[in-house]
């Protein structure tokens, strides 16, 4: 299992996240259809993880998603974070993201 | 109401261009009935206009019932895994010809959806589509052949396809199709291109961080106008939509495109084009290519040429005939006539090779009346 990064590198320098250059993708009207090289297989992401597929292209911290999740959403921001977390993590451990500290 | 092919055809025309600036086309103010949509759908997935259909309906720009809309989105989902399946095989054949040795551009829909489109999304494909010189074909055939890839076609003649051919299209057990291109064109049209000049003008891409080269703007333009009017019996909208995207835009572009074209004889090709997009989605082209357009000469030879490609009379034998006009130098002229009037390919009979004996016949009548 891929260590998990910190949520701040040296010197409290926030980590921002991007999608990984090895996962090509397409925007859909329901999601995001994403293909990781060299040899993956096609695969829709859909929902609150299409949306933060959108967010990642301009290489966002996890405080500046959110922000802006929580107040697309309307929902609390502590939850929003534990949520995203989660879900970076997971997207990390597919390399579908990258951490860039 | 959508009674035939032709009014099923003219409503795909307006919602392949609904989003294209300077053309216009009303969609319809209800869903269609079962049957339309069915026609409809079916013609969408044959001309790969999944991604202008799925856009018009997000937008709300074509009215559409909820199951409707999950077909249309449906088909969407489906063409975008094609093409990220065929990108990924790009990057694989692309690793693999530069290893070789083997300079190549990528051409058609994996260079335009990225280039020419504001989203990838709005342009599906279902091949890849490569130009490579001539004297690189047979080590770019060989690489292609040791990833799984099967000729469709024999060349007439050994040496056919290195200084004649058009291309050579390649199948696999999985669905992907690989077509290398020698020249943009069958027939005269694609033996006139100055293929240094092609790939002297070049635009650079990335796909998952890597580096690759298109045509430059003017020629993806020209490329376009070419597979609108010569490649099949009727333009596919797809590629209508990318001449719209590609047109030059100002004084300067049109001069490097026009320019090319009057130098492979093709204007009458890019009239033809330019026609069938104001014809389809009725497209008001930029200035100044509109007044070129309504102004443009009409050369006798292009004319003759272009005669033989369009409507219902396409020729290919009389594609394959007038090549010999188009070549120049005596030597080029009697390989090209000894291979496509006495093919030696002892392949199975193909495409390419009846082709090849129907302009055998051809050209017998013509040598001996």
């Amino acid at each position: 299992m891929t260590p998990r990064p910190g949520r701040s590198g040296p010197a409290g320098t926030p980590t921002r996240w991007t999608r990984s250059p090895l996962a090509l993708f397409r925007r859909v009207p329901d999601g995001v259809v994403v293909l990781l090289l060299p040899d993956g297989e096609p695969e829709l992401v859909t929902g609150p993880g299409g949306v933060l597929w959108d967010l990642l292209a301009s290489g966002p911290t996890l405080d500046e998603l959110t922000r802006e999740l929580a107040a697309r959403y309307d929902h609390d921001a502590e939850i929003v974070r534990r949520d995203l977390d989660h879900a970076l993590d997971e997207l990390r451990d597919r390399r579908l993201v990258v951490a860039d500290r | 109401m959508l009674s035939d092919a032709a009014s099923v055809r003219a409503l795909l025309g307006r919602i392949v261009a609904w989003d294209l600036v300077a053309c216009d086309g009303p969609l319809p103010d209800r869903a269609l009935a079962d049957l339309e949509w069915v026609r409809l759908l079916a013609l969408t997935r044959t001309q790969r206009a999944e991604g202008p259909l799925a856009r018009a309906i997000s937008a709300g720009a074509l009215v559409v019932t909820a199951r409707q809309q999950d077909q249309a989105f449906a088909a969407h989902r489906a063409a975008m895994s094609l093409t990220l399946l065929l990108e990924r095989d790009l990057l694989a054949v692309h690793t693999e010809l530069t290893a070789a040795g083997v300079d190549l551009i990528v051409l058609k829909g994996a260079a335009t959806a990225h280039l020419d489109e504001a989203d990838p999304a709005a342009r599906a494909f279902g091949d890849v589509d490569l130009l490579i010189r001539g004297s690189s074909l047979p080590a770019a055939i060989r690489v292609i052949e040791e990833l799984g890839g099967t000729r469709r076609h024999h060349e007439p003649r050994p040496g056919y396809d290195t200084r004649f051919g058009k291309g050579v299209s390649f199948r696999f057990t999985r669905n992907c199709e690989i077509d290398l291109h020698r020249t943009l064109a069958p027939g005269p049209f694609g033996l006139r291109i100055d293929l240094d000049a092609l790939f002297a003008s070049r635009q650079r891409y990335e796909i998952g961080g890597v580096g690759l080269d298109a045509l430059d703007r003017p020629s993806r333009f020209l490329h376009a106008c070419y597979h609108a009017v010569l490649g099949d019996a009727f333009p596919r909208l797809t590629t209508l939509r990318d001449l719209v995207r590609t047109a030059p835009r100002s004084d300067h572009e049109c001069r490097i495109a026009l320019g090319r074209a009057a130098r492979w004889q093709a204007t009458s090709v890019v009239g033809a084009g330019i026609d069938h997009a104001v014809g389809t989605f009725g497209w008001t082209p930029p200035e100044p290519l509109r007044t070129w357009a309504r102004l443009r000469p009409e050369a006798a030879r292009e004319q003759r040429w272009l005669a033989a490609y369009t409507g219902d009379d396409r020729l290919p034998a009389l594609q394959a005939l007038q090549g010999l006009a188009a070549l120049e130098g005596f030597a080029d002229r009697v390989a090209y006539a000894r291979a496509i009037a006495w093919p030696t390919s002892t392949g199975p009979r193909t495409a390419g090779n009846v082709r090849a004996r129907r302009g055998a016949r051809a050209l017998a009548r013509i040598v001996r009346p």
